[in-house]
């Protein structure tokens, strides 16, 4: 038996996203910005050991633009995005 | 047996003599629809599916008019018109005409769409002088890769189709352009209704 385990992905609100530029701060691994300074964001789970970070970076955010979703691979699809859990 | 059953409405534009709404038969091929509307030069390219789809090089031109098909060349019908252009005419200019008028047409909410789209405007613009002072080619490129896909609507989507299929089916004309040698064409009239445009030419 395999238990799917839960992951977390990154995501951006686009509408709500000023490019402030925190989160590629906090979380240059996964997080660039383009060329006016919008953050793109590497796309999968985020690896465990940035989770900590990638909340923070959610929480920092002046916009609360940087959302994280709960992904469940059992489930197929990603669920309502927490802001800053 | 066709494709799809019926008939279908198709506006046709471009360098054509009878511009307008004609009724074909699905899955006709593209070349046949452009024909209903009488080119008057030979075409090196149609413009399919409005301003953000995608352009059809000579090689395509016999592919039916029916979802499927142009799905297999990376097209659809869109919104259903089709623009002929016309061999005296430059896709780069008309390109960037058509890049520039969407870029004015942002809502104005995602940040990659109302930098990106102006910044890809600037960058066809000046490929169109043929001014060299930047590799345009290789912003260009990159700016495509930063606006599709990155908006809350699929606008900036549309536009980088249309450009990205631009560069494969003008790949000659960009080479020459990029390279400072604007095609014979690029300062020939556009062949596209885009609105504002007779002012915007007239006023630079």
């Amino acid at each position: 038996v395999t238990v799917a385990r839960q992951t977390i992905e990154l995501s951006v609100d686009p509408i709500a996203c000023e490019a402030y530029g925190y989160c590629a701060e906090l979380l240059g691994e996964i997080i660039s910005l383009d060329e006016w300074g919008y953050p793109i964001v590497s796309s999968g789970p985020v690896p465990t050991t940035l989770l900590s970070l990638a909340k923070k970076a959610a929480r920092d955010c002046p916009r609360r633009a940087l959302l994280l979703r709960r992904h469940d691979p059992a489930a197929g699809s990603a669920q309502r995005p927490t802001a800053g859990v | 047996m066709a494709e799809e059953p019926g008939t279908c409405l198709v506006t046709i534009g471009g360098a054509v003599e009878l511009p307008g709404v004609v009724e074909v038969d699905r899955g006709v091929a593209l070349r046949d629809i452009a024909m209903l509307s009488r080119p008057v030069e030979p075409a090196q390219a149609f413009l399919v599916g409005g301003y953000g789809g995608t352009w059809v090089g000579p090689e395509d031109f016999g592919t039916p008019y029916a979802s499927m098909s142009l799905r297999t060349i990376g097209a659809s019908a869109g919104v259903g018109i089709v623009v002929v252009l016309g061999a005296e005419a430059c896709g780069v200019a008309e390109s960037a005409r058509i890049a520039r008028f969407l870029a004015d047409q942002s809502a104005g909410q995602c940040g990659p769409c109302v930098f990106g789209l102006p910044a890809v405007a600037d960058s066809l613009e000046q490929l169109w002088r043929a001014d060299v002072a930047k590799d345009q080619m290789h912003l260009l490129h990159r700016r495509l890769g930063e606006v599709a896909g990155r908006g809350a609507c699929r606008h900036p989507d549309g536009v980088a189709r249309l450009v990205t299929t631009a560069l494969r089916v003008f790949a000659e004309d960009f080479d020459s352009h990029a390279s400072g040698f604007p095609c014979r064409s690029a300062n020939s009239p556009s062949v596209l209704a885009v609105p504002g445009l007779e002012r915007k030419e007239r006023l630079s």
